[in-house]
């Protein structure tokens, strides 16, 4: 069982800060997203994944997340597709790409206001 | 306007002067260090919350890392999301329409590691929108930012996204006063 500030995963609690995000990055797993995203109704696929990871890589590599405009001009690489926009991004995740791809991937919520 | 320097360290009655001039409305941002000004009352930043037509207006992000309650009444809180918006509808009404070229932001001393951090941050607002931009630096700021490991990486995603070109300036009598293009 959940709580607003507590996750349930394999028998353990971890901690969420006030955001949702994990209180401590180094709780985070594979398991610990996909219960996060469970937690939200969502499931999630490859294509949340390379978000996740690339999210992921991105913050380990500049120590915060990519912009936007980063994350779609990347996912267009990936796909090989240069339609791909904004709308594709938000159809994965339909509140924010970056912020929830943040939470999922262990993440705090970015402290800046871009 | 936007304005990021500790208060008292220029020229503010001068500044503030150089705004009763300028056309309205009229959005002063105060990022980084300078959202400290309204926590003065008498500091002369402080007299825009009264003029016609003027926002004064703290960022949110660097109100919150160094105060976290309300500012005070008439001083807005907003974003460098909303301030570069602000400063592309300017551009478009009075150069009749977008941006022509790069904007030049010149970055002429060290910074402390928070200051990197949001010098950055503004960098980044501005790419969000695709403002064009070439970052020019003095030799001392840029031998300050190339020492500092975690701001060195930070800032590598300006060129390797192609969000901004660096520059470091020359020094007196070089050809080029923008100086030379530099890679983290």
């Amino acid at each position: 069982m959940n709580d607003d500030q507590t996750l349930l995963h394999a028998g353990h609690r971890i901690a969420l800060d006030g955001d949702g995000h994990l209180s401590d990055p180094s709780d985070w797993s594979r398991g610990v997203a996909e219960a996060l995203a469970e937690a939200d109704g969502m499931a999630l696929g490859p294509d949340h994944w390379w978000v996740i990871d690339f999210v992921r890589a991105h913050h380990q590599r500049y120590g915060n997340p990519p912009l936007m405009r980063v994350l779609i001009s990347a996912f267009r690489t990936e796909r090989a597709d240069h339609s791909l926009s904004s709308r594709d991004l938000y159809r994965l995740f339909d509140e924010n790409p970056v912020r929830q791809a943040c939470r999922l991937g262990g993440y705090p919520k970015p402290d800046w206001c871009i | 306007m936007m304005v990021r320097a500790k208060p008292g360290l220029n020229d503010e009655q001068g500044r503030l002067e150089f705004l009763r001039d300028q056309d309205r409305p009229l959005l002063v941002f105060l990022h980084s260090d300078a959202v400290d000004a309204v926590r003065d009352p008498d500091s002369p930043w402080m007299d825009l919350k009264d003029m016609d037509d003027v926002d004064l207006a703290v960022c949110a992000a660097a109100w919150a890392r160094r105060e976290g309650d309300q500012p005070p009444p008439g001083v807005l809180t907003s974003s460098l999301i909303r301030f570069w918006s602000a400063q592309l509808a300017s551009w478009a009404l009075t150069d009749g329409g977008d941006v022509s070229g790069p904007v030049r932001i010149l970055i002429d001393q060290p910074q402390s590691a928070l200051g990197w951090k949001e010098a950055l941050e503004v960098l980044l607002a501005a790419a969000t929108l695709e403002i064009p931009l070439d970052v020019v630096f003095s030799t001392a700021a840029w031998e300050s930012m190339q020492s500092r490991t975690d701001t060195r990486a930070a800032w590598r995603q300006l060129t390797d996204f192609d969000l901004a070109s660096l520059r470091v300036a020359g020094g007196d009598g070089e050809a080029d006063p923008t100086g030379r293009e530099v890679q983290l």
